[in-house]
């Protein structure tokens, strides 16, 4: 653990979240809190592509809505670039979300009347980028993802990976701290999630830092770290370090099946 | 508990039932206040003349109401749906926890019935306060006095309340039962997958929307080019022509309008690339195989009603302006020996016995109405009369002048100079020939400067506004004009009323000194003008003189037309009364229904867009960028039909104009300007609430 960190990007302090609070008085005897993180506590170092790993319920959802700042924590911090995220004002969270964080979803979300560059575009013309630098960056984006072809295609004329591509073209595009994947291959086949894992892969080599949520042993083996939740607590990590894409597959798919297998709680550190 | 639930539902979603609430407000107080309008004549202090004009006013008005009631039949049905499919998902849920359809449908009935129920109360108590405003209106219009009731008063009309109620109840019991049917219809899947469909995506080509703007574009000029150089006085294929082309061209202008849009922002690339500017258009080109049909229809609506409301109070100004010149004589009366046609030129009316005594008093009318009362026991005619003169409108039968001569000698052509509302068989009409004397005691009559003409002079008199400019251009060639076996020339035009008449009849006299009139020349018309000592004597000489055109005792004098000072007036006001309010009142509706379709389509179209804004939001957009795209988008839509809408009102009003004139100047101002900002008001009402809603929606 790198707790107290100077220098990291992502500081996840001691994070909980508990849903169901007795916040309905009349019914008070029947809450059934469900805690959805407890404690949870990590930090991911400017430039990693960190991916998260749980079954589901696990609470890996959660953690990433409280990144996203899409839900708020019950309590613990998260702090980002050094700045606590948990009590920002609606008007700071927009603008956080605008200048620091990019999405991918699973199911691309891009916006159906765009075409693929507009899409990509709006990100930045939301930011009020120059229209000469969005036209430059946004070409010079697609090349490296190979989407060229598809810029003035509408996302319905465009393969489940090319759109994918796109979206993470827009999540990049206005260079993000952090880029948050939500099972980005959730819904690809193993041909497109290959090609959209190079990509991320290829962006995380130009210094972008990526979080991705998967519950997939292959996605996840692209990372260079996977931290592993389980029932809304830590249950450890493991580093890529110097290994081969194929055993670090190999260590990820031994961990997911203990996980599931026991309800004993081991950490597992490399 | 199904009220519960119904009254929960409503409460829960107010600000969806807002544009429906605000609709059946408007619509109940509006119907119910023009309803009302009979009982106006409980306390306003009316003569029987406009007890009358009062009581066809009455008549009127149900007749349209029953038009409009139509309308908003349409409109809360229209309304109702918009709240059932922005709903489906609920009602699915209460089908899916095994409640039966009757009950749903019943939750529906009631909710419609509770919602209705209090927009009537209150659109009942502001179409009481309406009525109010509408009694003093009508006051100042007609010039009396609420005076019944010593200058306050309160208007009710039970009838108007009733029907106003029981039409508003049906309307209701109607889109209930729809509402209810397309729940009944629906399957459960769609109903819990509703929220889930969205359109389905058409490929346009965006070079073909920027030449189907410019066509329809050229299409719109090319039909205002034609209403303007043909006018609408006569139904001819060039009017049909415009009328098809501008609703052709309406059409296309919406169906191209967000694709031109969009082109053409795209080609300024720093706008284009701005905040939401690109989701904002393409947006509005996604939906623009719903939103057009609707987008024509409501501004054809609205043409229909800024036309109505503009011509509809434009020709009571027209009318009102000609009263004054109209009424200088106490009492007129005028009869017709003659007259003239295309085919066989003059031609003398067979009047019967009338005719022989008329002959008999040589055409002295104020003789021969003195004798015929006499002879019926009408009473004492020349104690009433305090002053009279005659004019008698003559014409040559051998040699006229014609307007075709006219014509000829200037070089004009009648119909490029007054217009396209005059009939092909002008050219042949002679001008009348009058006495400088018949005209002189007349104006003195009247209390005007009489007139003196050298022996080769003439003056025109034409009251017609349209043909002021043709005359003035045969005063100015100085053409000469031969009369009986003199040449004249016309030294100047003059529009006088000749009589007292609520419109202008002289359509061109020829006014010469008396000794140039030949002898061949025979008698037209006559007018005679008496003035009277006061309000009481008009009435009892109208009396008279009506005695002896009723009569059918052959020694009495014939008479056509016989009209007083104060019929006039009161005639007058009545009838361009009527006009306006009925302009207002169809107007009035009409904008709402227009605002309120505008405003449930978009409403409905940001209930389906939710899911975009969300999305906006999510990769960071500020809620005031969101805000932005959605108010560019809204007034873009309530924008644009209005603005075509007027460029529409304005050319039929050029040409309505032209036809309005035969009456007097059309003046669109005072209360046109009062009527438009009123109707803006509302039309900004309905935008403003869309606005509100649609945002609330997006969040």
């Amino acid at each position: 653990m790198q707790q107290g960190s100077q220098h990291a990007l992502v500081e996840v302090q001691n994070l909980s979240k508990r849903y169901g609070d007795s916040r309905h008085k009349r019914s008070k005897d029947q809450v059934t809190v469900t805690q959805a993180l407890d404690r949870v506590t990590f930090t991911i170092e400017k430039g990693e592509f960190v991916g998260i790993m749980g079954p589901s319920g696990s609470g890996k959802s959660t953690l990433l809505n409280c990144l996203a700042t899409i839900d708020t924590p019950t309590s613990g911090n998260v702090l980002v670039a050094g700045r606590n995220i948990t009590n920002l004002s609606k008007k700071e969270l927009s603008a956080f979300r605008r200048d620091e964080l990019g999405f991918i979803f699973q199911d691309a979300n891009l916006l159906d009347t765009l075409t693929a560059y507009e899409n990509i575009a709006l990100a930045l013309t939301i930011q009020k980028v120059k229209p000469v630098e969005i036209d430059a960056r946004v070409r010079a984006l697609a090349r490296m993802l190979g989407i060229t072809e598809v810029l003035e295609k509408r996302p319905y004329q465009m393969s489940g990976g090319q759109r994918q591509r796109v979206a993470a073209a827009r999540a990049v595009v206005t260079n993000p701290q952090l880029v948050l994947a939500d099972e980005p291959t959730g819904a690809l086949d193993s041909k497109a999630a290959q090609d959209l894992l190079n990509s991320l892969g290829n962006l995380h080599r130009m210094g972008a830092t990526i979080l991705m949520v998967t519950h997939d042993a292959l996605s996840a083996s692209f990372c260079s770290r996977i931290i592993f939740i389980k029932d809304g607590r830590l249950y450890g990590e493991l580093r890529r370090g110097e290994s081969s894409r194929t055993t670090f597959y190999q260590d990820i798919v031994a961990i997911v099946s203990h996980m599931s297998d026991s309800s004993s709680e081991v950490s597992y550190v490399s | 508990m199904l009220v519960k639930l119904a009254f929960g539902n409503v409460r829960k979603s107010l600000s969806d039932f807002g544009v429906y609430f605000v609709t059946v407000v408007l619509g109940v107080a509006v119907f119910y206040a023009f309803n009302s309008m009979t009982t106006q004549k409980g306390v306003l202090a009316f003569s029987e003349t406009q007890e009358n004009v009062f009581g066809l006013l009455g008549y009127v008005i149900g007749g349209v109401s029953a038009f409009i009631a139509f309308v908003l039949v349409f409109l809360v049905v229209y309304a109702n749906r918009f709240l059932i499919k922005r709903r489906k998902r609920e009602f699915g849920l209460y089908l899916l926890l095994g409640m039966s359809n009757a009950r749903v449908m019943a939750i529906l009935v009631i909710e419609t019935l509770l919602v209705g129920l209090v927009s009537l109360v209150i659109g009942l108590m502001l179409g009481i306060l309406l009525s109010q405003a509408l009694l003093y209106i009508t006051s100042a219009l007609f010039q009396v006095d609420v005076a019944r009731a010593g200058g306050l008063a309160f208007v009710f009309s039970k009838d108007a309340f009733v029907a106003t109620i029981a039409v508003f109840v049906t309307i209701f019991v109607i889109a209930g039962m729809f509402g209810s049917l397309t729940v009944a219809k629906a399957k459960l899947i769609d109903l819990i997958h509703a929220q889930a469909k969205s359109e389905q995506m058409h490929l346009r080509n965006l070079p073909l929307s920027l030449a189907l703007f410019v066509i329809s574009l050229v299409i719109i000029g090319v039909s205002y080019q034609l209403l303007l150089e043909n006018g609408l006085m006569e139904p001819s294929p060039e009017f049909a022509a415009a009328t098809v082309l501008v609703c052709i061209g309406t059409v296309l202008f919406f169906y191209s309008l967000s694709g031109f849009l969009l082109r053409f922002i795209q080609l300024i690339r720093p706008l284009y690339l701005r905040g939401l500017n690109a989701f904002t258009l393409r947006q509005m080109n996604a939906k623009v195989n719903t939103t057009f049909a609707t987008l024509s229809i409501v501004c054809m609506v609205l043409f229909l009603a800024l036309t109505s409301v503009c011509g509809g109070l434009g020709i009571r100004n027209a009318l009102d302006a000609s009263l004054e010149a109209g009424t200088k004589y106490s009492v007129s009366e005028s009869t017709t020996y003659a007259s003239y046609d295309a085919k066989n030129g003059y031609f003398a009316y067979d009047r019967g016995p009338y005719g022989e005594f008329a002959k008999k008093v040589n055409y002295d009318a104020l003789k021969g109405l003195t004798l015929s009362a006499n002879t019926i026991n009408a009473g004492n005619v020349e104690n009433l009369v305090q002053g009279s003169a005659q004019i008698d409108l003559l014409v040559d039968p051998e040699n006229p002048v014609t307007f075709g001569d006219l014509e000829k000698l200037t070089g004009l052509s009648l119909r490029d100079a007054a217009g396209a509302s005059i009939s092909a068989n002008a050219s042949r009409m002679p001008l009348s020939l009058v006495n400088l004397s018949d005209i002189n005691q007349s104006l003195e009559l009247a209390g005007e400067d009489s007139l003196t003409l050298e022996k080769d002079e003439a003056v025109i008199f034409c009251g017609v506004d349209i043909l002021e400019g043709f005359f003035q251009e045969v005063v100015n060639q100085q053409v000469e004009l031969s009369v009986g076996n003199s040449q004249v020339q016309a030294t100047a035009v003059r529009s006088d009323y000749l009589m007292t008449n609520s419109v202008p009849t002289t359509t061109g006299l020829l006014v010469v000194n008396d000794e140039l009139i030949p002898n061949s020349a025979q008698i037209m018309q006559s007018i005679l003008n008496i003035q009277c000592a006061n309000t009481e004597d008009e009435a009892k000489l109208l009396g008279i003189i009506e005695e002896v055109h009723e009569s059918t005792n052959p020694n009495t004098f014939p008479v056509d037309v016989a009209t007083s000072k104060t019929l006039t007036i009161e005639q007058s006001l009545g009838l361009s009364t009527i006009v306006a309010y009925l302009a207002i009142y169809l107007g009035f509706v009409l904008v709402v229904a227009c605002a309120a379709i505008l405003a449930i389509q978009q409403l409905s179209e940001a209930g389906d867009n939710a899911f975009r804004y969300a999305l906006l939001r999510k990769i960071g957009a500020p809620e005031s960028m969101i805000q932005g795209s959605l108010f560019t988008q809204i007034a873009i839509y309530f924008m644009f039909p209005l603005i075509l809408a007027i460029a529409h009102s304005a050319c039929a009003l050029i040409v309505v104009s032209d036809v309005v004139a035969v009456f007097g100047a059309l003046d669109i101002t005072g209360m046109v300007v009062g009527c438009a900002t009123c109707f803006l008001a509302v039309y900004g009402t309905y935008f403003v609430l869309t606005y509100l809603a649609a945002r609330r929606m997006a969040k």
